[in-house]
């Protein structure tokens, strides 16, 4: 026969230990509870709680079990009669001795202001055992505030969570509003610069030049913040992506340095930049993404450094677990970075000093672009700096050398742009910008404002390529371009490029998926959209992308000689052949400009110099049929034979616009400062 | 009340009595226990209750009591007169998360009157505890309850519930009598060793004690009390004498029989929960048998023997099994003199008089003293 202690005990320890199984109140409750009734032999349990607010206050029930015994006569009156006063009882006691029911006992939880826990069994309780009931209720009453907290702490979680999704949906809110403003004014403003760049072209007077690029240099620095906030924006909505392709790093790296080279030569500061031998000379990355980061980070080291250097260097990290990375560093000996500052350097809208942003201006966006973009790159970025002694902005990114075609796309070359052209525009800023660029190299335009009279023009006359806005009153882009498709047959028949305000990857696929062939991002700008129609004008010529196109002139030579470009590169650098390049355009087209002075003056003795002059530049980089013409103006003046003065010095003149194409083409948009008629 | 007792194992005799019944003034149910002995063709079974114009319920069960007599073959049909509602439980609502929807509302009854509730569930059924559990939730200590496992001593699983849809697998039927009740349980098993906690438990399969595996423990202590090797071949024979008692205080402890082994655990009817402490017990005829009669005489201290118009005992029929010859004696020591008995050796008891936690017993005897 067991003794009834061992019992007890056995029972308590059950008890003991079934407390606390869950920090939700009602699921512990529901655990708990009945291993009290059934180990204790008891038929119902209530569970009195004071109010956290008014604890020592009235006990009120939280927890009746069975549940049926919220309808019991007798506990409800002892519940009425003692829930007053439970908490200045000194407990465990007997409650109520029935003349039928059960006996009630109760215990205080973990102190006598926190609650009780009644019990009712049909026979009553030794006194010894309901003292070592009490411990129990104890732990019962220590696991209830820890439930209570628990709840506590997951209403306020939820309310974080609640206030957290108000926040982002408002931030979401906010960043559609900007992409959507901020293209709204990309779009005017980039009349303003194009339109000011033309104007720049035409015969002004030094004061007329100098308000127009001052308009056109706050246009350009205004367009920059336009293009940071509507950026960030499309990183902030996830409609950024990052799309991967093989670029030539060395070239990239020093088309980036190109640009602020001159700059930074300008203040005076030393500038280089080093690549270390192990870096691999073609990797995958996103080129564009890659060139803003490192745009940001290198206009920032120029911006803020007075004199010393500013220096970008490239090299491979250690291996680590997940293979190596490349790391990209730009160190400048500019004014520093505070400590303090340091942790808050790529948050968004950040700025340093009020007073530097007065000096220097900015949209605090740059670092914050740069840090999303390192990070959807899979790569990591960070600072060091000291203040007043400079800083080194790093980033890691990590790549994949890849096998590559032996032939990149350095052999594109340039193309002959006559073309008859159709622009379907609505928006007459728009218009005049499209007109202006494509008269500029040679195009006939025929222009229309909707998507009705684009399908009544392609039928009635041939066209070479078709310039289609997508959004337009009445019939879109897009149905269009369906509607030409059917009429007319396959992509192929006529080129149909897509100019749209909505820059996203999606926009492109809906315009392909409609029959266009290709896509223009609007603002137009005149390098994409002569890269652009070089590159379907070819097409439609039967010279695709990447193989040499002859030169307009009878004597079908190529524009350029890339071997003595690739020559001239490897004697000096990518960075400084682009510079004198840039010089030589400049002088050729100036030269060309004079020409046509001296044959109206029939002054030929300069006639004879200037085309030496440009033979003589044109020979040494390489623009080969540039060299062959002026060669030949240069020896008919020489013998006196001026009847075909004229006609050459109008193929020069063409010829002197497809080399500055084919240029731009073969350095892919990495001259220093992109070649443009300079009037 | 009508009551009908047949030992026959047709369907026909079952027809008449019920054609009998059906035209008795009054009668609003039809309690209907028997014995799995019959074999009943249970599509005309179906089609029998189906088609009966008075609500039929009950069970299938090992044996039928009558009379003092345990019957292999047989059925009892029990006619009520006291207004009752019914409820049936097929398996799908037995899966439902909240069983009480389906549960009939409590009659409002005059003064101290109880209602009693009447439970019939497959005893291999695999929802017994969250039933019981959520029985003594909804009615709480207001009902009288008393009711036992349907099924067969094959220990497989079928068919076994009745009720007016036919014969159900894995189902319960419940009936709420406006009837007076006493009701007694009691088992009379007793503690032969130490405590063991309860360390690895899914349902009624008993997988651990005391971290070790629950046979190894087991298998001790009945070899060194029996003096007898228990294995596989043997066990039902030897653990129908050591079943498992829950330790509570109170009163007696909850019994939970083991009635098979799987592997090394062992299979109880009835949830054995995890981190309870168990004893192996054990019992002798004499003792068992008392503890029958004190059930009894809870029940006539309940009700009063003078009102009592029938008994109902639910019995275990591991008792029956573990007394054998002597369970005779069990039956004389429950009877009423002037009142009649009626019952059946079930696979798991439920029970209370609205004193106590409401629970599944095994190896227990539950008189049901019944005033319509």
């Amino acid at each position: 026969m067991i003794q009834p202690g061992l019992i007890e005990q056995e029972v308590l320890h059950e008890i003991a230990m079934s407390i606390g199984e869950s920090l939700e109140m009602d699921a512990m409750l529901n655990h708990a509870i009945p291993i009290f009734l059934r180990g204790l032999g008891c038929a119902t349990a209530a569970m009195l709680l004071c109010g956290e607010e008014e604890e020592g206050g009235e006990a009120g029930p939280v927890f009746i079990l069975p549940r049926a015994a919220q309808r019991n006569q007798q506990l409800n009156d002892i519940l009425a009669r003692y829930a007053r006063q439970l908490p200045q009882m000194t407990l465990p006691a007997l409650l109520e001795t029935p003349a039928s029911g059960l006996y009630y006992y109760a215990w205080h939880l973990c102190d006598q202001k926190s609650g009780a826990l009644l019990l009712g069994r049909s026979t009553p309780i030794p006194e010894a055992l309901q003292l070592e009931i009490a411990p129990l209720v104890y732990k019962l009453g220590h696991a209830l505030k820890a439930c209570r907290q628990f709840a506590s702490l997951q209403a306020t979680q939820q309310e974080m969570a609640r206030a957290r999704d108000a926040a982002q949906a408002a931030n979401r809110a906010k960043s559609n509003f900007l992409a959507t403003m901020s293209h709204e004014i990309r779009t005017p403003l980039n009349a303003v610069i194009n339109l000011s760049e033309l104007l720049l072209e035409s015969e002004l007077t030094s004061r007329q030049r100098e308000l127009v690029e001052g308009i056109c240099q706050g246009g350009v620095s205004l367009f920059q913040l336009v293009n940071d906030v509507l950026d960030f924006s499309k990183i902030e909505a996830g409609k950024m992506e990052i799309q991967y392709s093989n670029v030539e790093l060395r070239s990239l790296l020093e088309g980036v340095c190109n640009l602020f080279e001159q700059q930074a030569t300008q203040k005076g500061l030393q500038f280089g930049l080093s690549i270390a031998p192990d870096v691999p000379r073609m990797l995958s990355c996103d080129q564009t993404r890659l060139r803003q980061v490192l745009q940001n980070l290198l206009s920032n080291a120029v911006k803020f450094t007075e004199r010393g250097r500013v220096h970008m260097a490239v090299r491979m990290t250690e291996p680590n677990p997940a293979g190596r990375d490349l790391m990209f560093q730009i160190i400048d000996s500019g004014i520093g970075i505070r400590d303090e500052e340091q942790g808050k350097l790529f948050e968004e809208f950040h700025q340093m000093d009020p007073a530097l942003n007065r000096r220097f201006g900015g949209s605090g966006l740059g670092l914050a672009i740069a840090a999303r973009l390192v990070q959807m790159m899979e790569g990591s970025i960070g600072c060091q700096s000291r203040y007043g002694e400079g800083s080194t902005f790093w980033f890691t990114l990590p790549y994949q050398r890849l096998s590559l075609p032996a032939t990149v796309a350095h052999s594109a070359v340039a193309a002959q742009l006559e073309g008859k052209i159709l622009l379907v525009e609505d928006s007459p800023t728009n218009q005049m910008v499209a007109s202006a660029l494509l008269s500029k190299v040679g195009c006939q335009i025929t222009v229309v404002d909707n998507g009705q009279d684009a399908i009544a023009a392609v039928t009635a006359q041939p066209f070479d390529l078709v310039l289609m806005d997508v959004s337009m009153p009445g019939m879109d882009g897009l149905e269009a371009t369906r509607r030409i498709r059917a009429i007319m047959g396959p992509p192929s028949a006529v080129p149909i490029i897509a100019m749209t305000a909505h820059a996203f990857a999606e926009d492109k696929a809906a315009c392909l998926a409609a029959g266009m062939n290709d896509y223009l991002t609007k603002p137009l700008h005149r390098e994409q959209l002569h890269a652009m129609l070089a590159r379907w004008l070819q097409q439609q010529g039967g010279s695709p992308v990447g193989e040499p196109v002859p030169a307009a002139s009878e004597k079908s030579l190529p524009i350029i000689d890339e071997q003595v470009l690739a020559q001239l590169a490897n004697d000096t650098s990518e960075a400084v052949l682009l510079k004198v390049l840039d010089l030589f355009l400049a002088e050729s087209k100036n030269n060309l400009t004079a020409l046509e002075a001296c044959l109206v003056n029939r002054d030929w003795q300069q006639f004879t110099k200037l085309a030496h002059a440009i033979k003589s530049s044109a020979g040494a980089m390489g623009a080969k049929a540039l060299h062959q013409v002026s060669s030949q103006l240069e020896q008919l003046s020489r013998q006196g034979e001026r009847d075909k003065l004229a006609a050459l010095c109008q193929e020069l003149a063409q010829i002197q616009a497809q080399t500055r194409l084919a240029l731009e083409a073969h350095f892919q948009g990495r001259m220093a400062n992109p070649p443009q008629d300079k009037g | 009340m009508k009551l009908f007792f047949s030992p026959r194992t047709d369907l026909e005799c079952v027809a008449q009595a019920l054609g009998q019944m059906s035209v008795e003034p009054g009668l609003r149910g039809i309690l209907m226990l028997t014995a799995e002995g019959n074999h009943y063709d249970l599509a005309q079974l179906d089609a029998l209750l189906q088609h009966s114009p008075i609500p039929i319920f009950g069970g299938i069960f090992p044996y039928v009591l009558y009379e003092e007599v345990q019957y292999s073959t047989g059925v009892i049909l029990l006619g009520l007169c006291c207004p009752l509602q019914l409820a049936v439980l097929p398996q799908q609502r037995l899966q439902d998360e909240d069983i009480s929807r389906y549960l009939p509302p409590l009659p409002r009854l005059a003064g101290e009157q109880r209602a009693m509730l009447l439970t019939f569930i497959d005893g291999f059924g695999h929802r017994i505890h969250p039933l019981i559990q959520e029985l003594f939730n909804h009615y709480g200590l207001e009902l009288n309850y008393i009711g036992g496992g349907c099924g067969s001593l094959s220990m497989e699983s079928g068919p076994c519930v009745i009720t007016p849809q036919g014969v159900l697998q894995d189902a319960a039927v419940l009936v709420l009598c406006q009837a007076a009740s006493g009701i007694g349980v009691a088992h009379g098993w007793e503690s032969i060793s130490g405590a063991f906690k309860v360390t690895a438990s899914q349902e009624g399969l008993l997988q651990g004690l005391d971290w070790m595996p629950a046979w190894t423990v087991y298998q001790e202590v009945v070899e060194q009390h029996a003096g007898v090797r228990i294995s596989e071949e043997n066990f039902f024979e030897i653990a129908k004498a050591y079943p498992l008692g829950i330790a509570k205080l109170g009163s007696e402890l909850v019994i939970r029989d083991p009635v098979r082994l799987q592997g090394d655990a062992l299979l109880c009817v009835g949830e054995v929960r995890k981190g309870a402490y168990v004893h192996v017990m054990h019992g002798g005829t004499n003792t068992i048998i008392q503890a029958a009669r004190h059930a009894r005489d809870m029940a006539v201290r309940e009700l009063g023997q003078a009102d009592a118009e029938i008994m109902l005992f639910v019995n275990c029929v591991s008792r029956s099994l573990f007394l054998g010859a002597e369970f005779h004696r069990e039956l004389q020591a429950v009877s009423l003199p002037g009142t009649p008995m009626i019952g059946a050796l079930t696979l798991g008891e439920i029970a209370n008089s609205g004193r106590d936690y409401l629970e599944f017993f095994n190896k227990t005897s539950v008189v049901g003293l019944i005033k319509s």
